[in-house]
């Protein structure tokens, strides 16, 4: 992690977007016209030009509070935690944020900024990801990274976290968060969010301190949809977030992308409705890395089975229809209970097959390559 | 004067013996009873007295005192009724007091002078196996099973007093035998259609003793699996059904007509259940609870995550040391609770099911709702199953699965095999002895070993596994000596993780 030490500029920056009572959107024409150190003082004195940045306008109010705000303290923590501070005047404030209708007034981030000069993809889906949806979102993930896209997403359970994880093995990756960046949500990415803050690029638009709040996640949702030049959704229910993602990539007119998924499955309702609304559908990530004019940089290993003898194919045929327990799965096999597990056993040992609560699936790994097992 | 009468009252599944000392004398007219009765018990002096008069005997017009010894215990119940009764008619010569030297007696009086049931009639009989008894007519087979001494009944405070006088005759016990059938007309495994591994794990749970969970979403069935597990039991041996017996007449549980409980219990509680129902417990009496009512059988908690965590957490006692102990300010107790624990539960709040991708339910709420079976109590089934709802065909299917019978006989069979082997059923082998009791095959080994390196399985766990393979080695057509790798692999898949984290 590189060492930061917050100009006092930077400092007044973020000690502004924490006042409580400052309106994000009026700060940003404020900060773009003005210097922020300068702005703090006539907050602090309480002048009546203030009172245009205000949501309600007591500026005597406004004044206190941020008399009483402990300038020190929140550089000690932007420091601490390696937390830059960008303002649009800043170099380093991505460019695709500039012409933003709705760009952030301050933007905070840990790690390496270069990672948003490139091209850029999200990744986004639903937390309650299946098997399948996961090991694509990780796939078309790594596939990007190789070919030195940078892969962005949300941190989320589930579709983001496999985006990330599938990125960070082969290339990088940038998670755009709905807290503030000393804090890590949900709390068991710790040691993801830590790796990405070191080596990748984490980005939030909230100041040090701030927990998640369910309003914060839609407005991150439109940064990662701003920042991007594709929006890829894996897996989302019908009132998903990732909605959100993709209707403010569509307000921005970038390419939305939607991996269509099974029917029976909630959380493809709200892909296949995007495929329906016009979304492109991705059916290889060949696809994908058209979209980006780029060719594949790794090859995929083919799907090799030699493991796989008479009983763990028939078993595999069954999954590939969908997610079965070992229940339905012996009843559809009718034999015996024993014969089946031990054919089970191997194909969970070769993770074609992943369990999650007594529910089978197949892992995935064999969609996204297009050569779906038969 | 002054007579005495030796009775009982019941703690919870044990009796203690109470002599009712009554006196009568000079002084006021009046009635006082000592020995810290509770309020049935306060209220016997009403009833004692209009059965008294309603039998044509009469009521001296002189103090009266009851004395419940021993002092210092609480005596609970209507169940002193009549031993006070006799008491009062032998202090006043109306019964002759050299009748009541060798005879002891318990029961509940009615206003018309008729004797009542009670509940605990076998546990306070047993307090004086070797005396003859006076007891309600209803309780006569049950106090047969525990004293050697004569059982002797009437229906009615009048004909005691006659058949003590020698004016009567007592009612017999073996007037009124029954015939008994010991198998229970309970539903049948034959209704249930496909989930063949659920009713294997059903047939595994019976013939090892193993507890089971299943989970899965309304409709899919939990319920009528839970309850068709009695039936694949064999028969209590004479000694747990004796046990079994006490606790059920100590908790006012309707005995079958043979007095001895010889099935399996089966116990329902609802998942509002409070602690002390579930447990035992109360101020006094110290009442057994539905895990001890199901001592010998099977407990079944339908929706087992709604029930409070802390009420939950009560069963771990008794899942590890087969009985409870309760302990109240005054009194200690500690019930038999040897039962087999079949617990149901939906997989999250919204019930849809764990079936990826269709969950409506937030993480969190899922994690919690699980959460509460989480930890100890989960661990403590060696069989967890998932389950889910039938499809139309399967339920419209003409063809009748195999039925309780013949699936009971196969549980016999195994129980036996390593009833021989061992001397206990194989949930309950101990660590020391899995070794030599359910040796490996190399096969076996080696899957297990795989399963402890990834990380999937405890120290615990395995042992569990261990024991459950035993079981399924032993149902197999063929039972070998050596557990194969067949049977460790369908032991660890029928031992889902739920729960488990899902990146």
């Amino acid at each position: 992690m590189k060492p930061v030490q917050a100009t006092n500029a930077e400092v007044a920056a973020a000690a502004l977007v924490s006042l409580p009572a400052m309106s994000p959107s009026r700060l940003r024409h404020a900060l773009s016209e003005r210097d922020p150190e300068e702005l703090w003082r006539d907050v602090c004195a309480s002048r009546s030009s203030i009172r245009e940045l205000l949501v309600r306008g007591d500026v005597k109010h406004a004044a206190a509070a941020a008399r009483e705000f402990n300038l020190d303290a929140l550089s000690a923590t932007l420091n601490a935690n390696s937390i830059n501070v960008l303002t649009p005047s800043d170099h380093r404030y991505p460019e695709a944020l500039r012409d933003d209708v709705d760009r952030p007034p301050v933007l905070f981030t840990r790690g390496e900024h270069s990672l948003l000069a490139g091209r850029v993809a999200a990744i986004v889906g639903t937390r309650r990801a299946t098997a399948a949806g996961r090991a694509t979102a990780k796939e078309l993930a790594q596939e990007l990274a190789a070919a030195g896209i940078t892969v962005l997403s949300g941190l989320a359970l589930g579709i983001d976290t496999a985006a990330h994880r599938g990125a960070m093995a082969v290339g990088s990756t940038v998670a755009v968060v709905g807290c503030g960046l000393d804090l890590c949500y949900p709390a068991r990415h710790q040691s993801i969010f830590d790796e990405i803050c070191d080596e990748h690029l984490a980005l939030s638009e909230w100041p040090p301190g701030t927990a998640p709040a369910p309003f914060r996640f839609p407005m991150r949702n439109r940064l990662i949809a701003a920042l991007s030049e594709v929006v890829i959704v894996v897996e989302s229910g019908l009132t998903g977030g990732s909605l959100i993602t993709a209707r403010e990539a569509l307000d921005r007119g970038r390419e939305v992308m939607a991996v269509p998924g099974n029917l029976q499955v909630s959380s493809s309702g709200g892909t296949n409705a995007l495929i329906r609304d016009g979304a492109t559908p991705i059916t290889s990530v060949d696809e994908v890395l058209r979209e980006f004019e780029v060719s594949r940089a790794v090859q995929n290993p083919p799907l090799t089975t030699p493991h796989m003898k008479g009983r763990a194919i028939e078993i595999a045929h069954e999954l590939s229809h969908g997610s079965l327990t070992l229940d339905q799965l012996v009843q559809r096999l009718s034999v015996p209970i024993g014969e089946v597990v031990v054919a089970m056993g191997e194909l969970l040992r070769l993770e074609i097959v992943v369990e999650s609560n007594g529910w089978l699936e197949l892992s995935g790994s064999m969609l996204v390559s297009g050569k779906e097992h038969q | 004067m002054i007579a005495s009468v030796t009775s009982a009252t019941l703690l919870g599944a044990r009796g203690y013996s109470v002599q009712a000392e009554v006196h009568v004398g000079r002084g006021l007219p009046g009635f006082s009873m000592l020995g810290l009765p509770d309020e049935a018990c306060r209220e016997a002096r009403d009833r004692v007295r209009a059965a008294v008069l309603s039998s044509g005997l009469s009521w001296p017009d002189q103090k009266i005192t009851v004395n419940l010894a021993p002092p210092h215990h609480r005596k609970t119940g209507s169940g002193l009724d009549l031993p006070i009764a006799l008491g009062v008619l032998a202090a006043t010569q109306q019964v002759p007091v050299d009748a009541l030297q060798s005879v002891c007696a318990i029961g509940e009086l009615g206003l018309d002078g008729s004797i009542r049931a009670i509940p605990g009639v076998a546990p306070m009989v047993g307090v004086h196996p070797d005396r003859d008894w006076i007891v309600p007519v209803e309780g006569m087979r049950e106090a047969q099973l525990v004293t050697s001494g004569r059982v002797r009944s009437a229906p009615s405070l009048k004909e005691v007093i006659d058949a003590l006088a020698g004016l009567g005759d007592w009612l017999t016990a073996s007037q009124e035998v029954p015939s008994e059938s010991t198998v229970d007309e309970g539903p049948d495994l034959a209704d249930v259609r496909g989930q063949p591994v659920a009713r294997f794990a059903l047939e595994v749970a019976a013939a090892g003793g193993h507890h089971l969970l299943l989970i899965g979403p309304p409709g899919s069935g939990k319920t009528m699996l839970a309850e068709r597990l009695p039936q694949l039991l064999p028969d209590l041996s004479h000694e747990l059904a004796l046990e079994t017996t006490m606790v059920q007449s100590a908790a006012g549980v309707s005995l079958p007509a043979g007095g001895l409980v010889r099935r399996p219990p089966s116990r329902a509680p609802h998942h509002t259940a409070t602690a002390p129902a579930l447990v035992g417990g109360g101020a006094h009496y110290l009442r057994p609870g539905e895990i001890s009512i199901a001592h010998g059988g099977v407990l079944f908690l339908d929706e087992m995550g709604q029930f409070a965590p802390s009420v939950i957490d009560c069963l771990r006692e008794a899942l590890e040391t087969g009985s409870i102990s309760i302990s109240r300010a005054q009194h200690h107790v500690t019930l038999p609770a040897r039962f087999q624990l079949i617990g149901a539960t939906n997989p999250c709040p919204c019930g849809e099911g764990l079936r990826p991708g269709v969950c409506r339910c937030d993480e969190r709420a899922r994690r919690r709702y699980l959460g509460r079976l989480s930890g100890p109590i989960l661990d403590r089934f060696d069989l967890r199953v998932a389950v889910e709802r039938p499809q139309v065909g399967e339920l419209m299917a003409i063809d009748r699965s195999e039925s309780s019978a013949t699936v009971a006989k196969r549980v016999k069979r195994a129980r036996n095999i390593a009833l021989e082997r061992s001397g206990r059923i194989n949930a309950s082998i101990p660590q020391s002895e899995i070794e030599s009791v359910a040796p490996l095959s190399d096969e076996a080994m080696r899957l297990l070993k795989a399963e402890l390196d990834a990380g999937h399985l405890s120290g615990r766990g395995l042992h569990r596994v261990r024991r459950t393979a035993r079981t399924i080695a032993d149902l197999s057509a063929s039972p070998t000596e050596v557990v194969e790798e067949q049977h460790v692999a369908t032991a660890l898949s029928l031992r889902t993780s739920f729960g488990a984290d899902q990146q």
